[in-house]
């Protein structure tokens, strides 16, 4: 589904991602760890095609064609979404206006009709419970004072209300206390599907307990060094990222 | 007669107009009013027509408005049928409507609704006939329009709300060009006052039914009793020739509530004023303010705010979209006197840039003379910001309307502020058709 290969991506002329090399396919979930500015939302980013993020080598398929050609908006039509470490507010943007028009964005890109304004509020009160958010959050505007876990179940609401092919999760853990990460966990975990890919970016080993990867893999130096099973992750819990990256543990 | 380019030679000619208009009504009203006139014409005369050498004017530029022959031609009375005016009333909104065409009432148009008991909304001219002076505030004219709105003003609104009472339908005064003829201009002049703990709604519109080049020059005097609390809703979507000037006068008496809400989306040019006045302690007085311009286009809002007693609050928030060539101009000031310990004051403009040939100035000021206060003032001019438009677009959001979105976005925080619905639909609606001209 997903083939990155000898991907180089600079920031500001400074080369983050040297020669990444990563083949996701369908159902599989995929762990991506790392040290703090490893250029693990470098590599969100540049699959997602943010601006700013200069491809300066390698490629990347998806579903056979070139990913790193599509704008934004169609990368997510053909199946591509990207849970923000740090969602966006967007004041006066009302949130389930904001939902709606998204995800009928996309089906109408799948060729599939427009929902109507019934058959949406269904659907979004089926994938509420999925996270466990208030829907009052969704009168509000997208991610506007909101908490932190509140922004992080509504990126894992929008995730599942738009059932992408490829889901790359930007430290969905960070700033979520226990019972939070329990909920978002769980809802990425009702998201698992023989026909969709995930790529999870984490700092910690921590959510990896809860939802359980296919494959680790450490980024450090801008290229994956070290790929394994899950147990490579409670290896870089108990020795650190630091024998994998030539630092003293 | 050739149309004046100077300012001294724009304001010779509009002092001769005045003069020529005055005389003509002679014995139009009570006494009181004609000398009020003449003292007004007088102070036009002698102010004349500001220049940009007056601090308050250095931004807005008068130049298409004197090389224009507004004032040479007086529109004929034949007033629009209903069916043409159809598409500017308010359809839902229980309304108690008074409609003027080219600044004179028009009750076919008006749609006049019991207010219970003691309350008054009709024709100003028809409330002064046997009134007493007190009754028109004499703001002392601080510019040239104004006094030339006193001097020639020909009708507008009268609505008072007796101490203790509330209304509870929205009244509002619609103020219609019929875009017949260019060089035409009006005077429209409104008085709200509300008694001791009275509640009013009250919508201000100016709106176009043609396009003619017209000036609308109103002045609204609005004083409130103690306790008394006025949501006023002025709107100012005019002709796209015409051009606009209009002053809001506001004093407040002791713990009275002024909740303003100003949206300027219409005119060639259009100026608006709120000028604030506390006469007790306890008394708030706020605008949220949303502005447009696009080619062709200058808006300019100013506030002039005078905390002159303690204990009272001002907050204004106002925000402009701008695109295309479109200018801007915003200009707030708030002085806080020295007695005037306890002041609560807040300027707010934002402004949001979607071309790089627009322009705005923008200058919040605070002069604060009192050292117990708490004011704040803040400025922002500033494109869609990226990062916004790529959480949209990675949600499959197509750019165009990524962009769309976070205008609106910008603009739903003041729009949120209209207390009446169907207006505020109807803004939202004006305002989301401007955005998707490509900026
Ligand atoms: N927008 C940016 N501008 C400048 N430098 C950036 C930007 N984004 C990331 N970087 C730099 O790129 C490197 C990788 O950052 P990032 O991808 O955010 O790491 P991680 O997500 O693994 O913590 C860091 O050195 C960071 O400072
Ligand atoms: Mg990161």
């Amino acid at each position: 589904m997903l083939k990155i290969s000898d991907l180089k991506a600079a920031v500001d002329g400074k080369e983050i991602l040297r020669g990444l090399d990563l083949e996701v396919k369908a159902g599989e979930v995929h762990a991506i760890m790392g040290p703090n500015g490893s250029g693990k939302s470098t590599l969100a980013h540049v699959l997602a095609g943010r601006d700013g993020y200069e491809v300066t080598g390698g490629s990347v398929r998806f579903d056979g064609a070139d990913l790193l050609a599509l704008s934004p908006e169609e990368r997510a039509h053909a199946g591509v979404f990207l849970a923000f470490q740090y969602p966006v507010e967007l004041p006066g943007v009302n949130n389930s206006v904001f939902l709606r028009t998204a995800l009928n964005a996309v089906r109408k890109a799948r060729g599939e009709p427009e929902l109507d304004a019934v058959s949406f509020l269904r659907l979004m009160r089926e994938k509420l419970q999925l996270v466990d958010m208030r829907e009052d959050l969704l009168k509000r505007s997208v991610n506007a004072g909101f908490s932190g876990g509140e922004k992080k179940r509504n990126e894992i609401f929008q995730m599942a209300l738009l059932e992408p092919r490829l889901a790359i999760l930007d430290e969905t853990d960070s700033g979520l206390d226990i019972d939070a990460l329990r909920v978002v966990a769980g809802g990425v975990n009702a998201l698992r599907s023989p026909d969709r890919g995930m790529i999870v970016v984490t700092h910690y080993q921590r959510l990896l307990d809860y939802i359980e990867p296919d494959f680790v893999h450490v980024l450090a130096g801008g290229r994956l060094v070290r790929s394994g099973d899950k147990s490579l992750a409670l290896e870089l819990e108990e020795k650190g990222y630091g024998w994998l990256t030539g630092e003293a543990a | 007669m050739s149309a004046a380019t100077t300012v001294p030679e724009a304001s010779t000619r509009f002092g001769r107009l005045i003069n020529e208009r005055l005389a003509a009504r002679h014995g139009d009203g009570p006494s009181w009013l004609h000398l009020r006139r003449e003292a007004a014409a007088t102070r036009f005369a002698a102010i004349g027509l500001p220049s940009s050498r007056d601090e308050a004017w250095r931004y807005t530029p008068l130049q298409g408005l004197l090389s224009r022959e507004i004032g040479s031609s007086v529109p004929d009375a034949g007033a629009p049928d209903p069916a043409e005016v159809g598409a500017v009333l308010l359809q839902q909104t229980r309304v108690c409507r008074l409609a003027f065409v080219d600044g004179r009432f028009a009750p076919h148009l008006s749609r006049l609704i019991p207010l219970g008991a003691g309350t008054r909304a009709g024709s100003l001219r028809e409330a002064l006939r046997d009134a007493p002076a007190e009754t028109l505030p004499d703001a002392g004219e601080l510019h040239a329009f104004a006094a030339m709105n006193t001097a020639l003003f020909e009708d507008g609104g009268r609505i008072h709300v007796p101490a203790g009472h509330g209304v509870d339908v929205v009244v509002e005064l619609l103020f219609l060009a019929s875009g017949r003829g260019d060089g035409a201009m009006h005077h429209p002049r409104n008085l709200i006052t509300l008694g001791a703990g009275a509640s009013a709604t009250v919508i201000e519109r100016y709106a176009g039914l043609g396009s003619s080049q017209h000036l609308t020059n109103a002045v609204t005097d609005i004083v409130l009793g103690a306790g008394a609390h006025l949501s006023h809703l002025r709107v100012q979507e005019e002709d796209a020739g015409a051009f606009h000037m209009g002053s809001v006068r506001v004093r407040q008496e002791r713990d009275s509530r002024y909740a303003g809400f100003a949206a300027s989306l219409g005119g060639a040019w259009s100026r608006c004023e709120h000028h604030a006045d506390f006469a007790a302690a306890g008394a708030s007085f706020a605008v949220d303010g949303l502005y447009l311009a696009g080619d062709r286009q200058f808006v300019d809002h100013h506030l002039d705010i005078r905390h002159a007693v303690p204990g009272c609050a001002s907050r204004e928030t106002f925000k402009g979209l701008l695109h295309g060539a479109g200018r801007a101009v915003f200009d707030g000031r708030i002085v806080v006197e020295r007695d005037a310990q306890k002041t609560d004051a807040a300027l707010d403009n934002a402004n949001l840039l979607l071309s790089r040939n627009a322009e705005v100035d923008t200058k919040p000021q605070l002069e604060i003379w009192a050292d117990d206060v708490k004011c704040s003032h803040g400025a922002a001019v500033g494109q869609i910001d990226p990062t916004q438009l790529f959480y949209l677009r990675a949600r499959g959001v197509p750019e165009a309307q990524a962009r769309e979105m976070l205008c609106l976005g910008f603009a739903q925080e003041v729009l949120d502020a209209c207390p009446v619905p169907e207006l505020r639909a109807r803004l939202e609606q004006a305002v989301a058709q401007r955005i998707r001209v490509p900026c």
